[in-house]
């Protein structure tokens, strides 16, 4: 609630509040029916394609129904299908390995995207060729990402197995440090940590592009002043260049968190979530529920779980951090 | 203003001439609307359809309109040539071939296919999604057999019966017979035993199309080397790849499957079906966490520790893989990889492959799998997409395919001894369908919820190491149990009616003995269920018109209907009933007390199947319509008193009844020999057709040609004249009712017919003979058959509330509602009923008609559509002129036979000729 609050007092200066859209006398006042009428377009596409199917998706969660069968015989089960999932420890348990899943990817790119850029935020000779080389995978399809790293991974044919076991044999005391032909994606210990070097390989250029953006956007002067008072490399970074980062890095830790919560091609490539259910996340549970088993309303259920628990993680990070309020009081 | 007015009058004239123009090329209206037909041109205007538009197969379907006729002799092809059919593949290889001869089909036929390849892994999306439109893009799919199930219980299919029905469509020579029954039953039968296995309600969906079983396939090469014996047994087997892996360098024993999801079941599944295990026992209830079931699992771990790398993320591509490239020395899945052995592109072994049987354990069942084709339900080309599969499952195709490289349905091509030379697995593959089990997995719609969700998961923690093999399947079980109790299939009875109370269905029943007493348990149903039934009786000789009508609107008023069996070929041809076999593809909606196996067979086949040979008969391509309500047999009825008096033998040929009759007739005073039919029509021909049959004749051939005018046509036409010569006053005009009153009045000694006499013998209301009745089978000639006949009982197509409708048949035919409609009057269906020693004693009638079913004759009349136009108005006419004295015997039948002919033609009975 506090949260509304604050945003309803931050435009307080400007003629468009909150406030003014509750009073229609206001509405003579071209001012605020232009920006309205400005507003409306949005507002529309966010009601037919936000609002209606998370409607639809709740109202379609109180029924037993599949596709092919005709609507007007879909069950009405009420609640069930939400009492069903308290007790159901598949979906439990793709909620944790969701969680694991988004964490490491989280933490490892977040570290490795905003090194990467500082490393390469000031020129060099062949920075160019650098920051194209870090941008690639970004720009590929994840459906052939999924295939590229699942035939690299591959323990018969894969390419990492073959060099993996060739150094090993070459170098044997290295064996018990995994250099051997491993089950990458057959195995329930490796499978995950590999989905998670997939998305690392992908999606750290995304991170890294943003953040050096924004330390090129960031005054020299700043930078200059902290240097002239005698601040290290590292305390400029640190002290300086972060802080100064920290709603960019907000915003992409949110962007990257949703993402990761809806993860599904690559995954769904790679290793469908097996084996058993350990690289089985929330989305691709959803999917195999609603498309494997057939069952609609029990799919639309745990989306439903899914956009709360979604709803929450970003709610909390807005909370700690607020990057809309903090550029207000710019 | 004039001017005004005088231009509108103008354009309003010009646009009715438009409009009257337009009428005439609009010819799916003019024969539904004869109130615009009057302004059309002259009426053969309209039958002469322009070359570009003769093939109007959208009209076929049309239920109340007989597809129009063919030219005598004409091609059956030719009525759809023109059309376009969608057909959904899968992209996998056999489609692939078999898509290179869809050039000849388009040739010989004129009908347009357009194969729209789907990759495999989303062909079951796509396909329910086309399939559940009210009108979708594809004309024919094909599916894995995993699916049938669910597609069926979910209506997405039509029928293959149903064209089967309709003889004229049929290739004589498609001999359904010759297709692999293992690959039939397991890709295309649904609503029998269990839902997904072959049983008396189970119906046939489509034709196997790229089927598959598991063999054993060797490196023979690597087997001689090392002196190895080829594995008859699990035990060996095993034996065999561990030593395989141990002992040959860079190879491993045997390849598997064993990804996570669906590939790890039907590797667990391939290997438990041999050891003996099931994944339900007979009441649903998971038992693969038995001993057997975790034996299964051991097993596959064993055979994953010898197989090759990454087993456990390895799909059906990654195990042929393996094999392929010569990391594996063994290979025990799908008898697909014979051909891929062979092919240079992905094989590194040509040559060096020998071919096993599935090593046996308990039993030697191997699995079934691959897929079929059928029609979509919600096609509006059937007819073009019916010929389309028969086409390319014809046994000419079967052959080609396999020269293509795709693979075979039919005995014919794997016992070719040309093809055996040049495909060394055939003979193997042969010899293991006879032991394909389709029961290897259970093919119920939950099955999708259930296999790779839950199995999947669970053996591929197991498979990993994250659990015990009895822990996974344990876990398995309880979340399967729920799964099951969820879909309601350990609540049959009150949880199921609950989903329908409150519907009203409305049944249209004969106004029959039968129907009346039956009609006075609906409030016990109606109790019980909570559905609520109305009852609409008709005239008997009204029933039929006033549910043709009712049957072909969009939207009828009937959810149940009962006919007279002789209609079931024309109701189902015309699409109007449906099958009872979807319903019994649903196995929660089926009471697992049902037991349709005590059901008479002789009455079920006789009444209710449709579409197995010649379209009427039982065989592998029939369905279930329906089930047997009221029906009956003949049999014969003898005043005892009369017989005893007299010292007369019960006659048990057809001379002994002659003379009997001939002698009660001049002996007795007051009394004749035997009550008959006799009334122009309908009522001669079934007089006529009761004693042909056991006469040892027939109306048609095996190619549909008349013979009722051979010997013993004219023998059986002759018997019925003396037979009319000592039966009762009037017999010339005499139906059923004045059959039946002149015995149960006393005054005929013998009555051949329907055994409903035994009732009404007891009826005080109507009979004055009641206790002195014997009973006795129908008299014996060349055969002993009786006819079969009375009411069957189904679902309408166009009810919105089948199920209800579904559930209602089922609770009016179970066993102890049988046995009460017996107590209330009526007739039953059931062994168990004929059987119960209690009615027995009362029912002195019952054991002969049990005796008497064995020889019922579901053949003693053709019941093709086309029946109806032969039956009364043609037999029915000749016969009469026979009995009355104007034509001879030969004479009469010759005329009719004659004219049965050309009705065949017109019906396009004789155009395979031309189409060859």
């Amino acid at each position: 609630m506090t949260q509304v609050t604050r945003v309803s007092d931050l435009p307080r200066k400007r003629t468009l509040s909150l406030a003014t859209f509750g009073a229609f006398k206001s509405f003579a006042d071209p001012k605020t029916y232009v920006a309205f009428l400005f507003l409306l377009p949005a507002v529309a596409i966010l009601v037919v394609g936000l609002l209606v199917p998370l409607f639809n998706a709740f109202d379609l969660s109180m029924y037993r129904w599949s596709i092919g069968v005709p609507w007007d015989k879909r069950q009405f089960i009420g609640w069930a299908a939400f009492e069903r999932m308290l007790t159901d420890d598949y979906v439990h348990t793709s909620i944790g390995v969701t969680l694991q899943y988004a964490f490491w990817i989280m933490v490892l790119e977040m570290v490795l995207g905003t090194a990467l850029a500082l490393m390469l935020e000031r020129p060099f000779a062949g920075v160019a060729v650098f920051r194209t080389i870090f941008i690639l995978p970004y720009m590929v399809s994840p459906v052939v990402v999924g295939l590229i790293w699942r035939y690299m991974l591959d323990a018969r044919v894969g390419v990492i197995d073959h060099y993996l076991e060739a150094i090993g044999k070459a170098l044997p005391f290295l064996q018990p440090l995994g250099f051997t032909r491993l089950e990458w994606l057959g195995s329930p210990d490796l499978a995950l940590p590999a989905l998670v070097l997939t998305d690392l390989w992908q999606w750290t250029p995304f991170i890294f592009i943003i953040v050096l953006a924004g330390l090129q956007g960031l005054p020299a002067e700043v930078t200059e002043a902290s240097r002239i008072d005698g601040a290290n490399w590292l305390q400029t970074i640190l002290f300086v260049k972060l802080p100064m980062l920290r709603s960019i890095l907000l915003i992409t830790v949110l962007m990257r968190l949703i993402d990761v919560f809806k993860a599904l091609e690559v995954i769904f490539i790679m290793t469908f979530g097996g084996p058993g259910l350990s690289t089985e996340v929330l989305s691709l549970h959803i999917y195999k529920t609603a498309f494997t088993s057939q069952e609609l309303g029990y799919a639309a259920a745990i989306s439903v779980l899914l956009i709360a628990i979604i709803l929450v993680l970003s709610v909390g990070l807005l909370r700690i951090s607020n990057p809309l309020k903090e550029r207000s009081d710019l | 203003m004039k001017t005004m007015f005088r231009l509108l009058i103008a354009i309003t004239l010009l646009g009715m001439l438009v409009t009257a123009c337009g009428a005439p090329a609009e010819p799916t209206k003019a024969p539904s609307a004869p109130a615009q037909t009057t302004k059309a041109p002259a009426p053969t205007q309209a039958i002469v359809v322009p070359p570009g538009q003769a093939a109007q197969p959208t009209k076929a379907p049309e239920p109340t309109k007989a597809a129009a006729p063919a030219q005598p002799g004409e091609s059956p092809y030719k009525k759809y040539a023109g059309a376009k059919i969608v057909v959904s593949w899968p992209s996998l290889s056999h489609f692939q071939f078999a898509a290179k001869m869809i050039p000849d089909f388009e040739k010989e036929t004129g009908i347009k296919v357009e194969v729209d390849f789907t990759e495999y892994a989303k062909l079951k999306d796509k396909q329910i999604l086309e399939l559940s439109k009210p009108t979708g893009d594809y004309d024919v799919v094909a599916w894995t057999v995993f699916e049938k199930g669910e597609y069926v219980a979910k209506g997405l299919l039509a029928p293959l019966s149903q064209y089967f029905a309709m003889p004229a469509l049929v290739d004589p020579d498609y001999d359904p017979d010759d297709i692999v029954a293992g690959y039939l039953q397991s890709g295309s039968v649904v609503g029998g035993k269990k839902g997904y296995m072959p049983g008396v309600t189970g119906g046939l969906y489509g034709v196997p199309f790229g089927p598959e079983t598991s063999i054993l396939a060797y490196r023979k090469d690597i087997f001689e080397q090392n002196k190895l014996k080829v594995p008859e047994t699990y035990d060996e087997l095993l034996q065999t790849a561990d030593w395989i892996s141990k002992n040959v360098p860079n190879m491993k024993g045997i390849a598997s499957r064993g990804a996570s999801g669906h590939q790890i079941v039907h590797a667990y599944l391939l290997h438990l079906s041999p050891l003996g295990g099931a994944i339900f026992d007979d009441k649903w209830n998971p038992v693969f966490n038995n001993e057997t079931g975790v034996k299964a699992a051991e097993t596959l771990k064993k055979i994953m520790d010898n197989a090759q790398p990454g087993v456990t993320s390895a799909d059906f591509g990654a195990e042929t893989n393996a094999f392929l490239q010569g990391q594996t020395a063994m290979f025990l899945d799908a008898h697909k990889i014979a051909a891929m052995s062979r092919d240079p592109k992905q094989s590194k072994i040509d040559g060096k492959v020998g071919y096993a049987l599935h090593p046996k354990d308990k039993t030697g069942l191997s699995e079934t799998g691959g897929q079929a084709m059928g029609i979509a339900a919600n096609s509006k080309k059937k007819e073009a997409a019916f010929l389309f599969i028969q086409w390319m499952t014809s046994k000419k195709a079967d052959k080609k395919i396999v020269e293509l490289g795709g693979d075979a349905i039919r005995k014919s091509t794997y016992n070719d001894p040309e093809l055996q030379k040049k495909f060394p697995e055939y003979p193997v593959i042969l010899k293991q369908l006879e032991f394909a089990n389709p029961d290897w997995r259970p093919l119920i719609p939950e099955w999708q919820s259930i296999n790779a969700p839950i199995l999947g998961v669970e053996l591929s923690e197991f498979a990993t190491g994250k659990k015990t093999a009895k822990q996974a399947l344990d876990d398995a079980a309880n979340k399967v149990r729920a799964e099951m109790d969820r879909a309601g299939y350990y609540s049959f009875g009150a949880n199921t009616y609950k989903k329908y109370a409150g519907a009203k269905i409305v049944v249209s029943w004969p106004s029959l003995s039968h129907f009346q007493f039956a009609a006075k348990m609906i409030p016990d149903f109606e109790k019980e269920t909570g559905i609520k039934v109305e009852v609409d009786f008709t005239e008997y000789a009204k029933l039929k018109d006033k549910q043709i009508l009712e049957l072909s609107k969009p939207a009828g008023d009937y959810d149940v209907v009962a006919w007279t069996v002789f209609e079931k070929g024309e109701y189902v041809a015309k699409g109007m009933l449906a099958p009872m076999s979807q319903y019994f593809a649903m196995p929660a909606l089926v009471d697992p007390n049902y037991d349709p196996d005590d059901i008479t067979k002789a009455f079920m086949y006789s009444g209710a199947v449709v579409g197995g040979k010649k379209g009427y008969l039982a065989g592998p391509t029939q369905a279930l319509y329906g089930v047997p309500f009221g029906p009956e047999t003949s049999i014969l009825a003898y005043r005892k008193d009369i017989f005893e008096q007299n010292k007369l033998k019960v006659p048990e040929t057809y001379d002994e009844l002659l003379q009997t009759a001939e002698w009660i007739s001049k002996n007795v005073p007051n009394m004749k020999g035997i009550a008959s039919r006799g009334a122009s029509g309908h009522q001669i021909v079934h007089a006529y057709l009761l004693h042909l049959s056991p006469l040892g004749g027939a109306i048609f051939d095996d190619k549909w040609n008349p013979v009722v005018n051979d010997a013993t046509g004219v023998k059986a036409a002759e018997t019925l004249k003396k037979i009319m010569d000592n039966a009762q006053p009037g017999v010339n005009t005499a139906d059923f009712g004045a059959e039946t009153n002149a015995f149960l009045q006393g005054n005929v000694a013998m009555f051949v017919d329907a055994h409903k006499i035994a009732a009404m013998s007891r009826d005080p209301k109507q009979s004055k003979i009641d206790g002195k009745v014997g009973y006795a089978l129908h008299p014996k000639d060349k055969t002993c058959l009786s006819e079969t006949g009375g009411q069957a009982m189904g679902i309408a197509a166009n009810s919105k509330k089948k199920e209800a409708a579904f559930l209602f048949i089922q609770w009016m035919t179970s066993k102890a509602q049988d046995k009460k409609v017996v107590e209330l009057g009526g007739d039953p269906i059931r062994k168990s009923t004929f059987g119960d020693p209690a009615l027995q004693a009362k029912f002195p009638e019952y054991p002969v008609i049990v005796k008497q079913l064995e020889c019922a004759n579901m053949d003693w009349r053709p019941l093709i559509p086309e029946w109806q136009g032969i039956n009364a108005p043609i037999l029915g006419v000749e016969l009469s002129e026979f009995a009355t004295g104007k034509k001879t015997a030969k004479q009469a039948l010759d005329d009719a036979a004659k004219k049965i002919r050309a009705e065949m033609e017109r019906a396009g009975y004789y155009g395979w000729v031309v189409a060859k």
